[in-house]
């Protein structure tokens, strides 16, 4: 029986390993513990069944991307019961975090529909259709590394400037130099966590939640990025969406590599994957 | 000592210094002659000077201005139209920034760092005396068609 | 897409948003003959505006030299070797915009500049053209040429930055169609520092998300002219509003010099974009060079510059440049003086035509002096 079983469980081990053409489900199973699931080296990942994710060029609305860098995302989902998160892996041979004129960062965003009762569509909702976009910035997860964003001189080591406004003025009179900080622009800089929590109604028209609570970590190592995305399951947020054990729902994805300049358009996407919150505990070999 | 580079504006053999205000310092040649990338640049201040060492006024005569007929030469005094002989501040005393002189000067070193390859826009085809194709093309209005006068 | 009427091409053309023209058209008009780089409006504004972090290498005004300054490096050089050849035979414009030369899944034609050809914005500063021979001389035009462009935003009428932003965080107001860039919807993809053919679209470093100028908007609310028009210490702008390109008002000061007179011409019309800043080109360059930048009805407009003291009214609105810091949205020319008029027409200046000559005597009485040329 025992050997039955082990020989079961290698065959299956052999079919999930060829290319399949129907899009495997994400299957969060149940890991102890509580609160977020933030590190992507935490072994609850241990048992969650890696799903690969194939990833298509945006050719739907301008401007387009149709050689995006990565194809493929391999991706887990785990929940305690009170935080869901996934955990997407991809290779990039360049970390990017640097964000200059002509440097642009990696990302990569989880997309979740906040009713799925009425699928959304999986291009960033459409109208009546909204979704939940959280969308980790590698710039973002370096700032909190670092502990501040970086200054001009460590951006530029032989730069000088005699003094700023805000040296010399109060916060108000200074405000007006600024720019989008004095305005808290979300993706300025600052935050809190290496994700934003999001919600859109089609392209263009995302926006940046005023409360947020979506939590997360990135690691480059070896040439491929490693991120968590974790988000509450339930609140009185009417605007994200419930997880609840046992549920069936789907989930898509996008992920940008900053090396071959993508950026908010120019991305891979894919669409919408099936997502089942089992109750029961993860398991690694279904 | 400062870094020249090519200006079409006078005639072969001659070139001018103009608008350089920033002269070396005691500092500027502490940071030029302890620097990595020898920048003549004040560790303390940030100080950037636009010269190694010397400045601007290293090739213009001296404040003191060879004044003549002291005792005797006619002068309106300062601030007034009073008509005066002899001495007068405006004439006798050291005044500031003399400007213009004739100097000559030679090549010390290559430049770019380590002496070693072109200035960027030079390389890429923009400069004068180093035009790519476009460049020029540009310089002769060629990005336009006209048939008709 | 959508088809607009371009009336410096004086054709339609495709653009990606409908055509609204809006009530008035903030406008600036420059006279390239007078400007001598003092650069004054480019510390004005960078005084006013660009003083903060991540601004250090912005300069919504800047004056460079021509040919061989540019701000960012190369950036006309580039964009016309991008959009090819293109024919410039007047009054139709038969070559191709911006948008025409869209590649495939582009909204317009444009690139990315590096980071690094920001890094020398006066480069080429006073660099004429050819070698400077022993003996020469001036000639009309110069053998050996340059003149400054002092360049702002040009509002254009058919943005290519607002075109290209995939959000919609660039806008065009319809009170006076100033072009601004939403500073908290931003989210820095630089689309609109890619498309915008002049590359009058910055991104900052600190706030991570793409600047421009905002065309002084709060005192052209108030009536009052931008930053860098009113500090110009040669008078060489005005700023203005431009009406509808098919009705314009002889009696306002912009309509008259652009859509009348046709003395102002717009900058690298070809593209398409419709800008609103008006070069008056100057008289010593080859005309060439001046087509390729300015449009057809360069040599017209050098011709009547050269005779304006023979046209009373072209001579008073060259008068009102520099005059007063309020905006004269009407003017009139009355007996060797130029009146101009706010909103409400309201007499805001009067300039004389002709500067009064005052002579003085030779010997002054009550020094007991002679008045002797004395520098």
């Amino acid at each position: 029986m025992k050997t039955a079983t082990v020989v079961l469980g290698l065959l299956g081990l052999v079919a999930l390993a060829r290319p399949v053409d129907a899009q495997a489900p994400i299957v969060a199973g149940r890991v102890p513990g509580s609160g977020p699931i933030v590190d992507p080296a935490s072994p609850v990942w241990r048992d969650a069944r890696p799903v690969k994710v194939t990833m298509l060029p945006q050719t739907v609305t301008l401007p387009h991307k149709p050689d995006p860098a990565v194809r493929e995302l391999s991706v887990r989902a785990v929940h305690n019961g009170g935080w869901m998160a996934f955990r997407i892996e991809w290779r990039d041979p360049t970390e990017s975090t640097k964000i200059i004129l002509d440097n642009f960062g990696d990302q990569v965003a989880v997309q979740l529909p906040i009713d799925p009762k009425t699928t959304p569509s999986p291009m960033m909702g459409n109208p009546g259709g909204r979704v939940n976009i959280m969308q980790w910035r590698a710039a973002f997860q370096k700032d909190i590394d670092d502990g501040h964003a970086p200054t001009i001189q460590e951006l530029y080591p032989n730069a000088w400037s005699d003094f700023y406004p805000d040296d010399v003025l109060g916060a108000t009179d200074a405000r007006p130099y600024t720019g989008a900080l004095g305005v808290e622009n979300p993706i300025s800089r600052g935050r809190a966590s290496p994700v934003l929590d999001q919600m859109a109604e089609g392209w263009g028209s995302m926006t940046v939640k005023p409360d947020q609570h979506a939590l997360g970590k990135g690691v480059w190592t070896d040439g491929a990025w490693r991120v968590v995305i974790t988000r509450p399951m339930v609140s009185d947020d009417a605007n994200a969406p419930r997880l609840v054990p046992g549920d069936r729902t789907v989930a898509s994805f996008a992920v940008w590599e900053g090396g071959n300049r993508e950026v908010g358009a120019r991305k891979a996407w894919a669409p919408w994957v099936p997502l089942v919150i089992s109750g029961a505990p993860a398991r690694r070999a279904k | 000592m400062a870094r020249a580079r090519y200006y079409p504006g006078t005639p072969q053999g001659i070139t001018r210094m103009w608008f350089n205000g920033y002269m070396a310092t005691p500092g500027s040649v502490k940071g030029h002659e302890t620097r990595e990338d020898g920048a003549a640049k004040n560790q303390v201040t940030q100080y950037q000077a636009l010269f190694r060492y010397g400045g601007h006024q290293s090739l213009t005569r001296s404040s003191l201005k060879p004044t003549h007929q002291t005792h005797t030469l006619i002068t309106r005094k300062s601030w007034s139209n009073e008509v005066t002989r002899g001495f007068n501040v405006d004439v006798h005393c050291v005044t500031s920034a003399p400007r213009e002189s004739i100097a000559r000067f030679a090549k010390a070193e290559d430049g770019g760092l380590g002496g070693k390859g072109l200035w960027r826009p030079v390389a890429l085809g923009l400069r004068p005396a180093a035009e790519n194709d476009a460049m020029k093309q540009y310089l002769g209005g060629g990005f336009v068609r006209i048939s008709k006068a | 897409m959508p088809k607009v009427y371009n009336w410096q091409l004086g054709r339609e053309m495709e653009y990606p948003y409908e055509g609204a023209r809006p009530q008035k058209q903030f406008a600036m008009i420059f006279d390239i003959n007078k400007c001598i780089a003092c650069q004054t409006c480019t510390v004005a504004c960078k005084t006013t505006w660009t003083a903060g972090r991540g601004q250090e290498a912005m300069f919504w005004n800047n004056v460079e030299t021509k040919p061989y300054g540019y701000y960012p490096l190369g950036w006309d050089v580039k964009i016309l070797e991008k959009l090819g050849v293109q024919d410039m035979d007047g009054p139709v414009y038969r070559g191709k915009t911006l948008f025409d030369a869209a590649p495939g899944g582009e909204v317009v034609l444009g690139y990315l500049p590096e980071d690094i050809d920001y890094a020398h914005p006066n480069i080429g500063e006073d660099d004429s053209t050819g070698l400077m021979p022993q003996g020469i001389h001036l000639t009309l035009p110069h053998t050996q040429w340059m003149y400054y462009l002092p360049r702002i935003c040009n509002h254009c009428t058919y943005a290519a930055c607002l075109s290209a932003c995939p959000r919609q965080s660039i806008y065009k107001r319809k009170e006076d169609g100033i072009v601004l860039l939403d500073q908290s919807r931003c989210r820095g993809y630089r689309e609109c520092v890619k498309a915008c053919p002049y590359k009058k679209v910055y991104f900052n470093t600190q706030t991570r998300v793409s600047e421009k100028c905002i065309g002084c908007y709060p005192a052209v609310e108030g009536g009052r002219q931008t930053q860098c028009t009113i500090t110009c210490i040669g008078k060489i702008r005005i700023q203005g509003f431009l009406g509808k390109p098919d009705a314009p008002d002889p009696d306002n000061p912009l309509d008259y010099l652009v859509l009348i007179k046709r003395l102002a011409l717009p900058l690298y019309p070809q593209f398409g974009l419709e800008p609103n800043t008006y070069y008056i080109p100057p008289v010593h360059v080859p005309p060439p060079y001046l087509r390729q930048m300015f449009g057809w009805g360069v040599e017209q407009a050098v011709e009547a510059y050269a005779r304006v003291r023979e046209d009373p009214k072209l001579l008073g609105a060259l008068t009102l440049f520099g005059a007063t810091p309020e905006i004269s949205h009407y003017f009139r020319v009355d007996g060797g003086w130029v009146m101009g008029y706010d909103a409400k027409q309201a007499e805001i200046v009067r300039v004389p035509l002709r500067e009064p000559t005052l002579v003085r005597e030779l010997y002054d009485v009550k020094h007991r002096a002679y008045r002797t040329n004395i520098t």
